[in-house]
């Protein structure tokens, strides 16, 4: 410690080795944002473009409530930093639902069948489950829960979740 | 509409916003230039604080406030405790450590800055002076003589000791045929919701009101305390709880960051922040479940207990705050469950130690008091040489015994169950599990070489508790109906349970109806969202509302059409004259008329809104039987839950599809508990557990699937018929997941005693087959 | 949990990473996948002054075949090997290594490289690694060593790279035709690390003896443990369950496992007792299948 950053100090195009001006294409909009090089990607999403759909849940990539898609890939955004998206393109639970502001039959099943409490994991499972469905059709019960391990839910007992997976699985047209 | 609403399994009114990512949780509320808040803490369990310098950290650029203990005045007022007992003894705790620390975590000073990077970056700057003393960490060590103390005002560290009697013990002892006792240890685990803590403050320019977000359970609760320890009046004060990503009852505390940002906005006159970290949140939420049971049970020769002794230990942490013995005391007057047993002593001894503060989580004290007692009901079963199903059944209350008044009560409410079918419950839940086929399947999967086993836990769960709970319902001249609560729920679906209710008083869609909870702005009196009130309490005041608009609505009917109110009924939101829809008026019109300046008969107020409290100070009970099959690997200790069951009795079910999902997501909690959760400390006081790579929570592939069955006991305490159920899971969970890995592993030679049943501690329990007593 | 400050180097080449690397020496990290640094810069565990961020050095993204050796850059994604088609015979130990780690989002991000280089003694890849007889590619300023799994791992979260080299590419050598491998391991929960894991492949000759093997155990030590002397029993020999029952005991009782919240030293020891033959025979029966 202590060089003194000013983290409010934003200048666009001013790259250094504290800041950066990164681009970044999120549910289809392009986004051109100058930011701190120890911003977590999460932080981004919330804070600068106010996404705040993704959640912060551990900040320690356990429990993947902060889950997005960056290029078609679920990843924590809790482990990314922002400069790290520069270039990319993403996908955050605002992005599911479809232009017509139908909720996407993923959402549509979840709300089905109860696959939800308090809702603060559900976009990180969302996300998870919309990519794990695009791989896969048909899926057992143990092949949903081992896609949907590496996100914790502590209201549901995951069971109605498993649920909402098989429901989705049958009703999107893929 | 004609469909009831009530019973009805729908899809929840709540669902839509979050599954768009549109929901408002505390970090979610865009306050344009907001500053953040971060705490710095105590590194250590239990030190004197010589003295902190927060001048440093002012210096860093990008900060702009930092203050410790003393900056909050030479005497500031300590977080309350809620119910005191004649025995409690003063542990106080203030929004900063003034004289010294008390466990790991413990807030000594904060720094205001325009991030939270840059208010962790001086937090480093700020210069502490401790004097560390000697730590007592197990609770049985800390009420020793000759442990460190904690608080001058209880020198032998007890916070509270609670004693409940009934009937001669000693008697019923002295004449047992046989007595069967054990210890038996409960660990440290809690909620753990997947939001943290958060709270955010600004002054409102206007009215200069400081409304203040926090996730939190209670918000009307959280207003006065706060307002009372800023010394500012409660109209000063506006406490709103946003979306709050679960609680567990966790967030139904006071905790100090709860006053250090209300006084940080307040000193900068700017919006301020703090979100707890995940770090954090394992160091300073409410721990719970920590407690040791001696208990006893006398048996007379048809092994029916004619009496209970027990003597709990129960671990409170550091201080106690606003809910201080509650936990403590739901344990001590819960421990007899639904049997009916005559002659009850026992006695509580609350112990402070160097960890974070204890208080309820989920089930509150039935968790504990269900494993000591469902625990040793199995041990005596063994002993005995009786089938445990029997034994149970034999001590059940029965039927004709409703309602039963077991003479004890916590300091919240007296324990008289108030209806319910214990035996039936019992029987259901075999049936649904095939108890009579077990024995053999246990037998020949023994002949293979496998340990499985089956638990049982029958249990009973406070259900909506006083004192009271308020709500508003009013129909505006559009004709919207609008609900406002005092409950601040975390995702129990409340919002779809009071639509429901309220769709079927005044026969409106219930997904037209707006509710509106936790906001201390817009109904003057509410409690909140704990103790599985919302059905009974939440759901009776909005209930109560909701006929008195009804009611007046079809005054007002019955005056624009020139009828009698008697001949006029309501109909898919239209009031009409019986069987005669051609001349109706549709409640927006109804609603407009109510209006200042509409026509109403002489005398009636205009608007089209009632505001009803629901005061009760008695309680209903819920119930259930949780049955679970495991398998255990004698090699790695691995438990696999293969069957679970559940028969639970809540009285009337508002919607199956939400109750269902209370129970499963209590399951969930309770075999957390019985398998991987514990807060560990060390020696000195440090946590040991504090992030998710140490703090195991139940995955998806850890979890069974969970088949319920219901049976309907109305409570006759409130006009639904309802009880709350919203814990059971969790109480359940826990003892039916223990008891069934022990009696996988019991015939080996060796006892269960103790949670959690990790995979090292299960096999090493198979390893010590033989070397333990019987 | 927010990391300290940092300054922040995103070079596109390995040379321009060395350059940095020897220009900052100690003080500087190097940031591959993220997946265990960037926790560690939010607990503030790691307070590097440099960060360089190697994600755009693409050159060291690929898994090819070459002479009969799996070349692998060590910027490759586990979730790129998992799915590797090359990862065939023995070598599919690797896939099914990383399967155990922890989810599909940590396996997008996390790196070949990076996993070996953090060296958690706890970690999959190491141990499957080592038990293959991969070979690490140091590369500094001033040239290119290449080390065994042996040198490479040094103990707990410790290697033999200097501060100023990168681990570069990883080589895990052919195996014979009639080769098998499986990875086992006992973990708390599905994608934890293990408490131990166990990575084993054996070839076999035409008479059914094991002519070659590997074996490696993770969570017992402070490094992935290479069981060599239950390999050299073996070899020459029928890979009877009684003979790799007796080597398995001799092993288990010279391990000294740590012990924490989790399990004890004698648990660890009974895992590895039990995972051990189990990964053998598994091995076995896939080398004959």
């Amino acid at each position: 410690m202590s060089r003194k950053v000013d983290e409010t100090a934003v200048v666009a195009g001013a790259d250094s080795t504290t800041e950066r001006s990164i681009t970044v294409t999120v549910n289809g909009e392009r986004f051109e944002r100058t930011v701190s090089v120890r911003k977590s990607l999460v932080d981004f999403v919330r804070e600068d473009l106010r996404l705040t759909g993704s959640h912060v849940g551990c900040e320690h990539g356990v429990c993947g409530a902060c889950t997005v898609l960056v290029d078609d890939e679920p990843v924590r955004a809790c482990l990314m930093l922002a400069v790290q998206a520069n270039g990319k393109v993403l996908m955050t639970v605002e992005g599911i639902a479809g232009e017509d502001d139908e909720l996407h039959p993923v959402q549509q099943a979840f709300w089905e069948n109860h696959g939800l409490q308090c809702g603060f994991c559900t976009p990180g499972i969302l996300l998870t489950t919309y990519d794990f469905l695009q791989e896969k059709k048909n899926p057992t019960s143990g092949e949903i829960r081992e896609a949907l391990s590496g996100n914790v839910c502590r209201c549901t007992g995951y069971q109605n979740i498993v649920r909402s997976v098989q429901a989705a699985d049958q009703e999107w047209e893929r | 509409m004609g469909v009831k609403m009530v019973g009805a399994r729908i899809k929840r009114v709540e669902d839509p916003r979050l599954l768009r990512g549109e929901g408002a949780f505390v970090d979610d509320i865009d306050l344009p230039g907001v500053l953040h808040m971060a705490v710095l803490r105590s590194p250590h369990a239990h030190a004197r604080v010589l003295s902190v310098d927060v001048g440093p950290a002012r210096e860093l650029r990008g900060v702009v406030d930092a203050f410790s203990a003393a900056d909050l005045g030479p005497d500031p007022a300590a977080i309350p405790v809620l119910f005191p007992v004649e025995t409690s003894r003063d542990t106080p705790q203030y929004a900063l450590a003034r004289d010294a620390v008390r466990y790991v975590g413990e807030g000594v000073a904060v720094v205001v800055a325009e991030s939270r990077h840059v208010a962790e970056d001086a937090l480093e700057l700020i210069e502490v002076e401790y004097e560390v003393l000697d730590a007592v960490v197990d609770s049985a060590a800390a009420i020793e003589p000759g442990a460190p103390v904690l608080h001058a005002a209880a020198p032998d560290n007890v916070g509270a000791r609670l004693v409940y009697s009934v009937g001669d013990v000693d008697s019923a002892f002295e004449k047992a045929d046989r007595v069967v006792k054990d210890r038996l240890d409960m660990q440290r685990y809690t909620g753990i919701p997947l939001e943290t803590r958060g709270v955010a403050a600004t002054r409102d320019a206007v009215t200069g009101e400081l409304t203040i977000w926090a996730s939190n359970q209670w918000p009307h609760i959280l207003r006065g305390i706060v307002a009372g320890i800023l010394g500012m009046p409660e109209r000063s004060v506006r406490v709103i709880t946003p979306d709050v990503g679960g609680g567990f009852g966790t967030k139904a505390e006071v905790y100090p960051e709860d006053v250090l940002v209300p006084l940080a906005a307040s000193r900068l006159d700017r919006p301020v922040k703090w979100i707890e970290d995940r770090n954090e949140h394992f160091l300073t939420l409410v721990h719970s479940r920590e407690q040791t049971h001696d208990l006893e049970f006398a048996f007379d020769a048809d092994r029916r207990i004619t009496g209970l002794r027990a003597t709990l230990i129960t671990d409170i942490g550091a201080y106690q705050r606003t809910l201080a013995v509650i936990n403590s005391s739901l344990a001590g007057t819960s421990i007899a469950g639904v049997y009916d047993i005559p002659n009850v002593h026992v006695e509580v001894i609350c112990a402070a130690t160097n960890k974070s503060p204890a208080s309820p989580y989920r089930g509150a004290g039935a968790p504990e008091s269900a494993f000591a007692r469902e625990r040793l009901m199995d041990i005596a079963a063994r002993e005995l040489d009786i089938d445990r199903a029997e034994l149970r059944r034999r001590n059940l209350i029965k039927p004709e015994q409703m309602p039963y008044d077991t003479g004890m009560a916590s300091v919240e409410a007296a324990v008289v169950l108030d209806s319910g079918d214990f035996p039936a419950a019992l029987d259901e839940a075999l049936k649904m599990v095939d108890y009579d086929g077990f024995a053999e399947k246990q037998r020949t999967a023994r002949a293979d070489g496998r340990l499985i086993g089956l638990g049982i836990c029958v249990y009973h769960q406070l259900a909506g508790t006083g004192p009271f709970e308020g709500a508003s319902v009013r129909v505006d001249p559009s004709g919207q109906v609008t609900v406002n609560s005092g409950a601040a729920p975390q995702g129990q679906g409340t919002a779809t349970m009071l639509a429901q209710i309220v769709a079927d008083e005044l026969q409106v869609d219930h997904e037209s109806i707006k509710v509106v909870f936790g906001d201390t702005g817009r109904i003057g009196f509410g409690v909140g969202t704990f103790a599985s009130r919302n059905a009974v309490m939440s759901g009776t005041s909005v209930l109560m509302a909701a006929t008195k608009v009804r009611e007046k609505a079809m005054e007002l009917a019955a005056h624009l059409l020139e009828a009698n109110v008697n001949d006029l009924e309501l109909e898919e939101g239209h009031a009409q004259v019986k069987g005669s829809p051609q001349s109706r008026l549709s409640l927006t019109e109804i609603a407009a008329a109510a209006a200042p300046g509409g026509s109403r008969p002489p005398g009636m107020e205009p608007d089209l809104e009632s505001v009803q409290y629901f005061e009760n100070h008695a309680a209903p009970y819920s119930f259930g039987v949780h049955i679970a099959e495991v398998e255990v690997d004698r090699n790695t200790g691995l438990v696999e839950i293969s069957r679970y069951v559940v028969v639970n009795d809540a009285g009337v079910i508002i919607n199956p599809m939400v109750a269902e999902g209370q129970i499963a997501g209590g399951v969930a909690q309770g075999l957390g508990g019985a398998l991987m959760e514990e807060l560990v400390y060390d020696a000195q006081g440090q946590p040991q557990s504090a992030s998710f790579m140490d703090y195991i929570l139940p995955g998806s592939l850890d979890v069974p699937e969970i088949e319920v069955g219901h049976l309907h006991s109305p409570s006759p305490l409130n006009p639904l018929g309802v009880k709350g159920m919203g814990e059971g899971g969790a109480i359940g969970g826990h003892s039916a997941v223990a008891n069934a890995v022990a009696d996988a592993i019991e015939h080996l030679g060796v006892r269960v005693t103790k949670t959690p049943l990790k995979p090292s501690v299960v096999w090493e329990l198979i390893q010590s087959a033989g070397q333990q007593g019987p | 949990m927010k990391p300290a400050p940092y300054d922040y180097y995103d070079p596109t080449t390995v040379q321009e990473a060395i350059g940095l690397l020897n220009e900052f020496g100690d003080e500087a990290k190097l940031l591959a996948g993220g997946q265990s640094l960037v926790p560690m810069l939010n607990f503030r565990l790691a307070r590097p002054s440099q960060l360089v961020d190697i994600n755009n050095v693409t050159e060291l993204d690929y898994v090819r075949r070459d002479d009969g050796v799996l070349v692998i850059g060590a910027l490759t994604r586990h979730r790129s090997l998992e799915q590797s088609e090359l990862a065939d015979g023995a070598w599919a130990l690797l896939p099914e290594a990383l399967h155990n780690v922890g989810h599909v989002h940590i396996r997008n991000r996390g790196t070949v490289g990076g996993s070996l280089a953090h060296a958690d003694p706890a970690a999959e890849l190491p141990a499957a690694v080592s038990a293959l007889g991969g070979r690490m590619v140091l590369r500094g300023k001033d040239g290119e060593r290449e080390v065994t799994a042996d040198t490479f791992f040094e103990g707990f979260f410790t290697t033999a790279l200097a501060p100023n080299e990168i681990l570069t590419e990883i080589r895990i050598p052919a195996w014979p035709a009639r080769s098998g491998s499986a990875f086992l391991e006992v973990s708390r929960r599905h994608g934890d690390f293990a408490q131990v894991a166990v990575a084993a492949a054996i070839a076999l000759g035409d008479d059914g003896r094991v002519i070659q093997g590997g074996l490696a155990v993770a969570g017992v030590g402070g490094e992935p443990v290479r069981a060599s002397a239950v390999i050299d029993g073996l070899v020459g020999e029928q890979p009877t369950s009684q003979l790799i029952g007796e080597l398995t005991e001799e092993f288990v009782a010279e391990l000294t496992p740590p012990s924490d919240l989790h399990g004890s030293a004698d648990y660890r020891r009974q895992l590895a007792r039990h995972l051990v033959p189990r990964a053998l025979d598994e091995s076995v029966r896939r080398a004959l299948a």
